[in-house]
């Protein structure tokens, strides 16, 4: 019965054939299924960030602002009563937090489809981060671009003496474990803002002493962490002594090579027209200043992190190396 | 870098062509005759080597790749998720069985009649007869695609078995 029942089942079906378009619609349709899942975790990652992280920049921001200006008026509560920069939304807004200097929030999508890495713009400015790229003998396979995803940012409010701390975080969206290469390239995008690492008994008092670790092993959705500090190489001019109307964290998931529609556009906080320029936005305390895009591209050619500085004068970011984070919530900060 | 990129892109690619080569038209067979309704069993098994596919973690575990597919040949196979599948449908295709000349007829009477009969089956014991006479599995190869117990297939396989024996005795009166 059993063998018969065998050479049936087979006779059974011994006529049915592949579609002679099936393999050709197969390679049409598996990279398109994956940059689709590829598409929704990045959104999802953009959306929680953007909720979860812009709240408390907000309120950095705000004690930021307490410069010389003029009260204005019956404004939003909170600790800011004694100024908030002047803009056309103050006269609207009835308690509305967007008459606060809100950072501008620009889900910059760095990252044409090829996806050229921003130069370094100093020389000698390369992260010094431990490891080096994969050699091919390590037993766990080297995150690839395509292996990291789910990126996001912090940056803390500005301290007194002028500086922000924040971090990049990505994680292992892989599926399997993998071992980061060298950690990732941090870069900014303007002249006067320099990136090294940070280095015991550093300018960036706020980071951790550097460790020499190893390689730093991911197991899926286990991601890492890079921290930086950015430590303005004299009081920015024309504020509050120290900060001087630096501007943290507009921060934003960049998409990968693959182009794939981004992360879309900030849902709610796409700021009020800019009426945050410093006090007096015409002339020269804000001369050298610039909106300095920090990008952490954890692999060439993979999706971005970004985070700016809006208004800042030259500094330099110090970068610790990457260091594993046990468990990623996109939630989490700090 | 991006030539590593393209590299990945490459090797996936080929590691699809290569399974196809090797597991697809066995595949097909195996969901024509989990299926009640043949017509569907080209998108099942397409639906199958995407999502196999498109999970990198699937890929990157060669040896496993043809017991996902098949795993995930099975589950599309029953009627609620085909159902799904049927509303993705793009286009209409012909039946890739065709029953041919007169010199198959007799044949084709023979393969109706076992596909008939297996229709009748439980949903479960159909599958384990499928998968262990025509796949070729063992107990515990069943056992892991089905997602049951050794003990389970066991008694689904004799049970189907013996209900099998009883449908066509009855269609060869």
């Amino acid at each position: 019965m059993v063998r018969e029942l065998r050479e049936r089942l087979h006779r059974a079906v011994a006529e049915v054939q592949p579609d002679p378009a099936a393999l050709r619609r197969l390679h049409d349709q598996v990279p398109r299924r994956r940059a689709r899942h590829r598409t929704r975790w990045t959104g999802v990652a953009a959306v929680a960030l953007l909720t979860a992280a812009a709240l408390p920049t907000i309120h950095g921001v705000q004690q930021l602002d307490l410069s010389g200006g003029p009260v204005d008026g019956p404004l939003a509560p909170g600790p800011s009563r004694s100024a908030v920069t002047p803009g056309p939304s103050v006269s609207s807004g009835a308690g509305r937090p967007s008459s606060l200097p809100l950072p501008v929030i620009t889900a910059t999508a760095s990252g044409s489809p090829s996806g050229p890495v921003p130069e370094l713009t100093t020389s000698g400015s390369l992260a010094g981060v431990p490891g080096s790229p994969p050699a091919g003998t390590a037993p766990t396979p080297g995150c690839g671009p395509a292996d990291l995803g789910q990126g996001s940012s912090h940056l803390g409010a500005v301290e007194a003496d002028g500086r922000v701390y924040g971090w990049f975080r990505v994680v292992n969206t892989s599926g399997r474990a993998c071992e980061l290469a060298g950690g990732g390239l941090l870069a900014a995008d303007s002249a006067t803002v320099k990136v090294a690492a940070h280095t015991a008994g550093g300018p960036a008092t706020g980071l951790a002493e550097p460790v020499a670790g190893g390689p730093v092993l991911l197991p899926p959705l286990a991601g890492y962490q890079v921290r930086f500090g950015w430590v303005p190489d004299a009081p920015c001019p024309g504020g509050d002594g120290g900060g001087g109307g630096v501007r943290a964290a507009a921060f934003a998931v960049g998409a990968g090579p693959s182009g794939s529609a981004g992360p879309s556009q900030a849902p709610g906080p796409e700021t009020s027209p800019s009426p945050v320029e410093s006090p007096n936005p015409t002339t020269s305390p804000t001369a050298g200043r610039a909106t300095v895009t920090l990008t952490h591209t954890p692999e060439p050619g993979g999706p971005k992190v970004v985070a700016t500085l809006a208004n800042a004068c030259a500094g330099t970011v110090y970068q610790n190396g990457p260091e594993r984070i046990p468990d990623v919530s996109p939630l989490a900060t700090g | 870098m991006g030539t590593a990129a393209a590299d990945a892109a490459g090797a996936s690619v080929d590691h699809l062509t290569a399974t196809y080569q090797a597991h697809y038209r066995s595949l097909l067979r195996l969901a024509a005759l989990l299926l009640d309704d043949t017509a569907s069993c080209e998108d099942v098994v397409q639906e199958a080597f995407i999502r196999v596919h498109a999970a990198r973690r699937r890929v990157r575990e060669p040896e496993k790749t043809l017991a996902y597919l098949r795993q995930t040949v099975v589950n599309l196979s029953r009627s609620t998720l085909r159902r799904r599948i049927l509303g993705l449908r793009l286009l209409p295709k012909p039946m890739p069985d065709m029953a041919s000349a007169e010199e198959g007829a007799y044949d084709a009477l023979e393969r109706d009649q076992l596909k008939t009969a297996l229709r009748r089956l439980q949903r479960r014991q159909r599958e384990v007869l499928v998968l262990r006479y025509f796949a070729d599995l063992t107990e515990a190869q069943v056992a892991d695609a089905l997602g049951i117990s050794v003990g389970s297939v066991k008694a689904y396989g004799s049970r189907g078995l013996a209900a099998l024996r009883v449908l066509m005795e009855s269609s060869d009166d």
